[in-house]
């Protein structure tokens, strides 16, 4: 029944096109964007001040400006996934299906984080396509394990992004408020947590962003990975379990 | 002949030999300290079609919700073919098919998509019935096209069109004919017969009152979360007109009836009648009255009046606050 279910609720997602469309169309802008500004940077720069457009720099870059647009991505598609049907009425009509309420919400963020993420996936190839082929001016060349490590971010991004924006519509129930509540913890309330390593840097390490980048496995991010792994999944299963308690019991 | 009798299950028509489709026992549902369900017992026959009446507020989606699953009594039981509601959900609801207020869909999908979404869900073959359930409900041809652009009839077609997706034995229909027009409401009347005649059972609301007196066998008003009256439709409305004899001096049987029974009778068109509810033994009283004092009668007997006029009626008449008043049987 699963499998059918994370099929049902992925084609429910998909159906709207024009989120997904936009959403793939935007992160394409985004990688296309910053390897443009990297362009006009090295157009401008002094003679023996080249600046990288391609290669391993350029691709850093692109990634960089695709995990922001990933996680926005993330809270406009899981907020909705998660308040849609309760938003609009419809999960009544899932519900005396007779199939039990939980395994209905299972799937939720599981479809939209695949979602979220297949919509990343020709911008990634756009990215990696114009690491290789601008010219890298002196800078690293594109190393395969680079880009394993970024793809793998960007997958974090969007599954723990989503699962917790999902976990947030779900709770609230409306698909707007849910979106604009999703964006400002992932663009303000994280960034916030994260300023709480200025007080004790332990206390940084509970920032889903920190959490993601030990578990990226750069060579710049501090802390044990069990720490990053722990937090990751606190800020994606609390929330989800307070949201399926709550579709569990919510009269529909 | 309806009457009001303190056990709410005794005489009660619809109870048969067979298993009731839907069962409720003494069921409330408060909301803080408001009932708005209270202690409500409805027994709906097997293969009826079932007409649950009553005014904006009275509580007739609140106990829609609780027979399929979607609210929880606060007291009382609830069994759905035959199994209860608490404890086993799954099996009294995978062969029940409803539209609660309102039908909803994914508007951004064709119908034919988002009956496919469902089908997949229930399983069981309702998969292959997404064809044939779309000609039943006569959207054959316009299943194709988004939700958005179907009216408010078409939606309640394709509501209807995924009730019947888990090929039910148990139809619970919730204002359906909402935004039908005059022929929509005439077929829609005509599909539901059809269900029924099919073996299916279908327990529906409305504000049609005179829908529900055509479509339906049995009837239930609820006023303020209380079941007023219960019983076939025809037992309901019957002798509610009063007493209409014809006689070969009206004058005098109404001076006869007013001094003899004590109610008040007139003339009308030449004949005598006696407004008010009317029993069986209220009309053989009465004509036993008239052939007694000489009176020749030559046809006497109860005048019914529509399911509107009795509906209104029971508005109208103070709260008694008994819990209900179910039909007696024959």
């Amino acid at each position: 029944m699963i499998p059918t279910l994370f099929r049902v609720e992925v084609e429910k997602v998909v159906g709207r096109r024009i989120v997904w469309i936009t959403s793939a169309v935007i992160a394409l802008a985004m990688v296309a964007a910053s390897y443009g500004i990297l362009a006009i940077a090295d157009a401008t720069a002094d003679s023996g001040d080249a600046v990288a457009i391609g290669g391993g720099d350029g691709f850093g870059a692109a990634v960089a400006a695709l995990y922001f647009t990933v996680v926005v991505i993330a809270a406009v598609i899981g907020a909705r996934a998660g308040a849609y049907d309760q938003e609009k009425g419809l999960f009544r009509y899932w519900a005396m299906t007779g199939v039990p309420r939980l395994s209905l919400f299972s799937v939720r963020a599981p479809a939209a984080a695949t979602v979220v993420f297949v919509t990343a996936i020709p911008a990634i190839v756009l990215a990696i396509v114009l690491a290789l082929a601008l010219p890298t001016n002196g800078g690293p060349d594109l190393s395969w394990g680079d880009v394993g490590q970024d793809v793998w971010w960007l997958l974090l991004a969007a599954v723990f992004w989503t699962a917790l924006s999902v976990a947030i519509g779900s709770l609230l129930g409306g698909s707007g408020g849910a979106i604009a509540i999703s964006l400002v913890v992932a663009l303000l309330g994280d960034q916030l947590v994260a300023l709480l390593g200025l007080i004790n840097e332990s206390l940084g390490a509970i920032a889903l962003s920190n959490a993601l980048s030990v578990l990226r496995g750069t060579d710049s991010a501090e802390g044990p990975v069990w720490i990053a792994i722990v937090v990751a999944l606190a800020w994606a299963l609390i929330p989800l379990a307070a949201a399926a308690a709550r579709v569990r019991r919510a009269e529909v | 002949m309806v009457h009001a009798v303190s056990d709410p299950h005794a005489g009660s028509s619809p109870s048969g030999p067979e298993q009731p489709m839907i069962e409720l026992r003494n069921v409330v549902k408060a909301f803080g300290s408001r009932r708005a369900i209270d202690d409500v017992s409805l027994r709906v026959p097997a293969g009826t079609c079932y007409g649950f009446l009553g005014p904006n507020g009275a509580g007739k989606t609140t106990l829609i919700r609780m027979i399929l699953g979607l609210a929880r009594p606060t007291a009382g039981e609830i069994l759905v073919r035959g199994r209860p509601l608490a404890d086993s959900a799954h099996d009294a609801l995978s062969g029940v098919g409803g539209i609660v207020e309102e039908p909803i869909f994914y508007t951004y999908l064709s119908g034919r998509r988002n009956l496919e979404l469902w089908a997949r869900v229930e399983g069981d073959g309702a998969l292959d019935r997404v064809d044939s359930v779309l000609e039943r409900v006569g959207l054959g041809r316009r299943g194709e096209d988004p939700v958005k652009g179907y009216s408010m009839g078409m939606r309640q077609r394709l509501g209807v069109a995924r009730a019947l997706l888990p090929d039910p034995d148990l139809l619970v229909l919730d204002e359906p004919s909402n935004g039908l027009d005059p022929e929509g409401i005439a077929e829609f009347r005509q599909m539901i017969r059809g269900f029924v005649q099919e073996g299916r059972t279908v327990f529906i609301s409305s504000h049609l009152l005179d829908e529900i007196q055509k479509i339906c066998d049995d009837v239930a008003i609820v006023r303020e979360g209380r079941v007023i009256v219960e019983g076939p439709v025809a037992e309901v409305v019957e002798g509610q007109g009063g007493i209409r004899a014809r006689v070969d001096d009206p004058a005098r049987a109404a001076a006869l009836i007013e001094q003899r029974l004590g109610r008040p009778a007139s003339v009308e068109d030449g004949a005598l009648v006696v407004p008010g509810a009317a029993s069986d033994d209220d009309v053989a009283l009465a004509a036993r009255a008239l052939v007694d004092a000489g009176i020749a009668v030559y046809e006497i007997g109860q005048l019914n009046v529509s399911l509107e006029a009795r509906f209104l009626e029971l508005m109208r008449e103070p709260d008694d606050g008994s819990s209900a008043t179910p039909a007696a049987g024959p």
